[in-house]
Order: structure tokens, then sequence, then C-alpha cells
């Protein structure tokens, strides 16, 4: 911390005490935001708690380590999946930032307690399933979406196609809708409802439900006519494995408080 | 003797040029069973869930304006924060850059 940026960590810890967040913006059916600063963030927060926690600044380390839970919280009302995965990645680094601060110094019993409340209500979100239902209406709008709005939005992700794929897409995406557009979103829409209902499930009986559901993925017949479907499911699966693993840290974070509070 | 002239038969050269197209067709009514999709969508609209991007921000419900005000004074305060501001900040994976992702004198 010097002179230079202590005010815009001041200015941010006063920002984050805000309750309304909306990093995307949906106009025009397209998603327009940027979260580049949000990760950068998460981890300047943990870098300024691991150095208070060296120089046994109490205060600043418990500040910092409930600001970087609050960093991974203003993406809690987006309903896009990558915003979902970058929250994770905020809460993780927040738990590790917690368990770095709490190797180096005992915390007040208050701040602890802040930090087991922060980190049981990152736990119990149901950011997921909203991430998957905003997933599908995107996925939906790209299903309905004509090939040159496709090219664009492909383009504005930052993969160009080149002259030969635009051309070989203009001779097959008339094919694939003739015969295979409707089976394909159709499937599409049926699985990703299932994994919104898996989404809301815990413990031994969401682990049986989401292997079912890969087996039946893998085991369908004609997955062939089944293009995007089948591109997009099994990566879009992965994230409920995700959310349980970010759940458990956050609950291993939760528990580490109590034992420490145990310990004094 | 010269055996009558029996008249040409058009018809299977018109089957063979037409049942490929009637069979593709057929096929393609099968497999796309028009408004299976609408209905799907109908399903879902339904339960007030969105099918389109453009209907997110009317699901989320919140105050987007003052979501989107504060989220803009969040990336003001991330880019004062920036140590290395000449370095452009990484874009989305897929566009990511070795000039991007290398910093000076790194082997």
């Amino acid at each position: 911390m010097t002179e230079e940026n202590a005010r815009p960590f001041a200015e941010l810890h006063r920002q984050l005490q805000e309750t309304q967040w909306r990093w995307a913006d949906f106009s025009g059916g397209r998603v327009n935001r940027s979260l580049s600063s949000v990760n950068g963030l998460a981890t300047k927060l943990q870098v300024v708690a691991v150095a208070a926690a060296m120089l046994g600044d109490t205060n600043r380390a418990a500040a910092s380590l409930l600001a970087s839970l609050r960093v991974g919280r203003t993406l809690e009302p987006e309903p896009v999946l990558i915003d979902y995965l970058m929250r994770v990645a905020c809460d993780t680094i927040a738990a590790h930032n917690a368990e770095r601060v709490f190797s180096r110094m005992q915390l007040a019993e208050s701040d602890l307690a802040a930090l087991q409340t922060a980190f049981r209500v990152a736990e119990g979100t149901n950011a997921l399933s909203r991430a998957l239902v905003g997933e599908r209406a995107y996925g939906a709008t790209m299903f309905q979406m004509s090939p040159d709005k496709l090219v664009a939005v492909a383009m504005s992700a930052g993969s160009a196609p080149s002259g030969f794929e635009r051309a070989f897409g203009k001779i097959l995406f008339p094919l694939y809708r003739a015969f295979l557009h409707n089976a394909d979103f159709t499937h599409y829409l049926d699985q990703m409802g299932r994994l919104i209902v898996l989404a809301r499930l815990e413990g031994p009986e969401a682990r049986a439900a989401l292997d079912e559901f890969g087996a039946a993925l893998q085991s369908q017949r004609g997955g062939w006519r089944r293009i995007l479907s089948q591109m997009l499911l099994p990566a879009l699966s992965k994230a409920i494995s995700k959310e349980w693993r970010h759940v458990a840290t956050m609950r291993c974070a939760r528990v580490g408080r109590i034992r420490l509070g145990n310990c004094v | 003797m010269d055996s009558p002239e029996r008249p040409r038969r058009r018809w299977p050269w018109l089957l063979l040029i037409f049942a490929p197209v009637l069979l593709l067709a057929g096929f393609a009514l099968l497999s796309q069973r028009p408004g299976i999709v609408e209905k799907r969508l109908a399903a879902i609209r339904a339960q007030g869930l969105p099918t389109h991007l453009e209907e997110l921000d009317r699901w989320l419900g919140t105050n987007a304006a003052a979501g989107r005000s504060n989220a803009a004074a969040v990336e003001i305060i991330g880019e004062k924060l920036r140590v290395d501001k000449n370095r452009p900040l990484p874009a989305r994976a897929g566009a990511v850059t070795e000039a991007e992702v290398a910093w000076p004198g790194r082997s």
C-alpha cells in the first residue's frame, strides 16, 4: 500500500458496500460487458490482505478479506455462465487468501464472525441455476440467429472465420436449417431444462443425477444430428461439479473460522 | 415385318428426378417436426423465464441503471489501481496474443 493507491483502495471499499450490480448489457441481443477489472481487483485485495497480515495490521487484513468476497458478490446477479465462473474464481481467491491471513495472525472475534457470515452467503446462492437459465436464453438466441449474425458474434468474440469457413457455412447452414435445426434446438432446450433442475439438487442424489445425465448424453443415438447441442452441453454440465467444489471451498473456509475460534 | 413403334414412357425419368426430392422433403418434415421449437419456447416463457438475450434485463428485474453505474465506478477504480497502465488488458481467451500475456524479461 502506497500513498498513491491508498485513496483508490478506500474508494473501492466504499463502493463495494453497494448492493445493486450489473456488469452486462443485453441490448441488441448481444452480451456487452467488460469483466477485466473484477479478477484483477480480487487479486490486488489478496496482496493487500497478505501484506497487512505480515505487517500485523489486523483491521486492514480483515477488511481486505471481506472486500475480496464482496468483489465476487458483485457478479451474483449476472445471468450468464462465464460471469458465474468468474465469481467462483473470485470466491476461491478469497478463501485461499483467508488461509494465508489466518496462518499469519489472529483476527478479532468480530472480524471472524463477519467473515464467517460472508462465506456462508457466498456458499448459499442459487447463482448457478440462474446462470444456466441465462445461458439457455443465450443459446436460444444463437440458435435463432442468421448465419451472418452468427459470424458477427464470432468475430466480436475474437475468432474471425476465414473466407473458406464463411463459404462452407453458406453452403452447409441452409442444409442444417432445413434438416437438423429443430431437432438440435429442441434437444438443447430439453437438456438445459434438465441441467437447471440438476443445479438445484444437493448431495448424493445430485451426484447420481449428474452421472446419469452424462451417461445419457453419451449413449444417445443420432448424436451427429445435434451438432450445436452436442458441442455445448458437455461443457455446460461441467459447471455443476464446479459449483459443488465452490460450495465445499466456502464451507471449508467457514469451518476453518470455527476451528480458529475454538483455538483461541 | 416391322414391329409397331411403342410409345416412349417418360415417367421413370420423372420418378428418378422427383423421388429423391420428395424423399428429402419428407425426411426434412419428419425430422424438423414444425412447431416443436415454438412449443418448447412457449413452455419456458409460461414459467416466466427468458428465451432470448433481450429478455434478460426484464427477467432479472433489478435496477439495471444503478447496477451499471456501480460497476462502472468499480471499473474506474480498477483502472486507477493498475500498476502497468501501458500493458493492454487481456481480451477474451480466444483472442489473447503472446504480447498480451508476456511481460518484459520473461524468457
